[in-house]
């Protein structure tokens, strides 16, 4: 198991490495100067050589890529031009903002997406199937724009069920006191219900859009782990013996697919957490995604890479937690991994 | 002469009949055929796109069908005149992503060991972005145009090719065919390209339709964001976009319509893919 886990780590790190790598030659060495980009086309040559003096955009490339890695070690991600902070405190404060919407993304698409995918794997071919692999389609074939524009004009604009879309609270209320960073928990630690409920109503639309969207990857991928397992040897001796068709289901299949399933969940929450710039923006939400965009109106390239790395990042270390946490479920997966 | 033509019968029968045990393949076709056909005469049939040729903020009638934007511009003309350009690129993106990673999959397959490794750790590092903000930032750092859209996006693209073709490679290499090239004294780019990537490129045909779609939802978030395609062009995205604030102050149809248009072509792209892919209903 020790094994198992270092070659987990060790493949990690290298990921990350060449994660800082790429992210660095995409920002500073590809054509382009981040300088001159920052200040626009109207900028004097005086003020990009001054910004670029201050960017050390001058130095050796070797010399920058040292320099940049020596700062992220210790945390700092550079300056932000664009806002004069660090890059790491411009990102970091809004990163609960950003985990509270994406788990609340996940929840949704996983209560709508792993009973139904169970359903149609329990019957393929049946109603809750076919219907369910329309949804699937449906689901992903909608620009997340589009899906949240309709759920605003639907819930908001027509039906007056869910406020607008301004961001985590409505204008001019307090948030609770900061606890996590996350609006509803902390304020259910403040005590505060009515407050919590109001954050549980700002936090709905942009949750359903995520969520509805990642629902359709979360019910295929369950229905095909499920499915697969029907093939298999142990399924058809525990019906051969004459147990149930729900409980074989339930009971074998399901804990055989978990596997996958999990993979899937730590995937999907990777992909809410990085894909939701758009949803940020239409909701006026100030996470992470709503930064990169404002980075983008501005030109600062420096925002957007620490952007881009934390994303990357994050994406890593939750397939290495699902990595682990695979080894520990199943003796097959840590024995293979330590016999390549 | 009789078998011939009875064969010939069967054969010619074959086809509806099996399109029509596969409904999602015909309706995808069909949308498919549908859009391309009006991609290539709508374009004469309805007003210049860029025209103002009524009132802002018709709703939809029979005169304006899908209404008119906050210039009075005609949206269904705007809609048509889209689809060839939202199809272009697409199509475009997924072919590049298809052959870069077409090519990178086989000699990663093909020539295993160290070659192997340091390709596959490169493709971890591109999976570990969601392929939109790779696009956006690529796009972002070396400036905007059509070609470099297409090319951001398809590097976005192009990681789950090179895991489609080399996962196939590595069953086909042990093959006799390969054994047999070889030992005919073929070098390795021949066995690897004129062999080894026509037997291993069907998973990464039937990926194609699927990144075509992914392609067209991601121009249109790029759009959103002021990257990629910019107003005034008529292109699906951009009009969702600029559709966008009209959603609260009650002109749906600006943004609806050219939405549901990404809708149905993804859509349309799905089923062809899927059903491709074996996953049948």
């Amino acid at each position: 198991m020790l094994r198992y886990v270092l070659r987990r780590l060790a493949i990690s790190a290298v990921t990350v490495a060449g994660l800082v790598l790429v992210t660095f030659i995409v920002v500073r060495i590809l054509p382009g100067d981040a300088a001159a980009a920052r200040l626009g086309p109207e900028a004097s040559q005086a003020d990009i050589d001054a910004l670029r003096a201050q960017l050390r955009l001058d130095d050796s490339l070797p010399k920058q890529l040292l320099d940049y890695t020596t700062g992220l070690l210790k945390g700092d991600l550079g300056p932000a031009v664009s806002t004069g902070r660090p890059v790491s405190d411009e990102l970091f404060d809004r990163l609960p903002a950003t985990i509270e919407l994406a788990f609340a993304g996940l929840v949704i698409a996983l209560l709508i997406g792993f009973p139904w995918g169970l359903l149609a794997a329990a019957r393929p071919g049946r109603v809750g199937d076919v219907s369910g692999r329309l949804f699937a389609v449906l689901g992903s074939s909608m620009a997340p724009i589009w899906l949240g524009l309709l759920l605003i004009f639907g819930f908001y604009s027509t039906w007056h069920l869910f406020p607008g879309p301004v961001g985590r609270l409505a204008i001019g209320t307090l948030p609770p006191p900061e606890v996590t960073g996350t609006y509803v928990f902390d304020s259910l630690l403040a005590g505060d219900f009515g407050l919590a409920w109001q954050s549980i109503q700002y936090l709905a639309l942009p949750a359903l859009t995520l969520g509805l969207g990642a629902s359709a990857a979360v019910f295929k991928m369950v229905r095909s782990a499920v499915l697969h397992t029907a093939d298999s040897g142990f399924v058809r001796t525990a019906r051969a013996y004459g147990v149930p068709g729900r409980e074989v289901l339930l009971r074998d299949q399901l804990r055989n697919a978990m596997l996958q399933v999990l993979t899937a969940i730590g995937l999907v929450f990777g992909f809410l957490l990085g894909g939701n710039i758009i949803v940020e923006r239409l909701f006026n939400w100030p996470g992470m995604g709503r930064v990169a965009y404002d980075a983008l109106g501005s030109n600062d390239l420096g925002l957007l890479q620490g952007y881009a790395l934390i994303i990357g990042t994050i994406y890593i270390l939750l397939n290495l937690v699902v990595d682990l946490v695979y080894g520990v479920i199943d003796p097959r997966v840590r024995l293979g991994g330590s016999n390549s | 002469m009789s078998t011939i033509d009875a064969g010939a019968t069967a054969g010619t029968r074959a086809w509806p009949g099996t399109l029509l045990r596969r409904p999602f393949l015909l309706v995808g076709l069909t949308i498919v055929g549908i859009l391309l056909v009006l991609g290539l005469v709508g374009p004469f049939l309805v007003d210049d796109p860029s025209a103002r040729v009524a009132e802002p903020f018709l709703a939809p009638s029979g005169s304006h069908w899908f209404g008119t934007d906050s210039f009075g511009r005609d949206i269904f003309a705007r809609c048509v005149n889209a689809i060839w350009l939202d199809l272009a690129i697409g199509v475009s993106v997924a072919v590049l992503a298809m052959i870069i990673g077409s090519a990178i999959g086989v000699i990663a397959g093909y020539l295993g060991g160290l070659v192997d490794d340091v390709i596959m750790r490169c493709v971890d590092i591109l999976m570990a972005f969601p392929g939109f903000v790779l696009a956006m930032i690529l796009l972002v750092s070396i400036g905007e145009s059509l070609p470099k859209l297409a090319i951001a996006l398809a590097i976005a693209q192009v990681a789950p090719f090179v895991r489609l073709v080399r996962a196939k490679v590595l069953s086909e290499r042990e093959l006799d065919y390969v054994a047999a090239a070889r030992v005919s004294g073929a070098r390795w780019p021949r066995v690897a390209f004129r062999h080894l990537l026509p037997n291993s490129i069907r998973p990464a045909a039937v990926q194609l339709t699927l990144v075509c779609g992914y392609s067209i939802l991601n121009v249109s978030g790029l759009a959103y964001l002021g990257v990629g395609i910019h107003p005034p062009t008529a292109e699906w995205g951009v009009m969702v976009s600029e559709g966008a604030a009209n959603m609260l102050t009650g002109q749906w149809w600006t943004a609806f319509f050219p939405g549901l248009l990404i809708a149905i072509t993804v859509m349309a792209l799905h089923f062809i893919g899927d059903d491709l892919g074996g996953d049948r209903a």
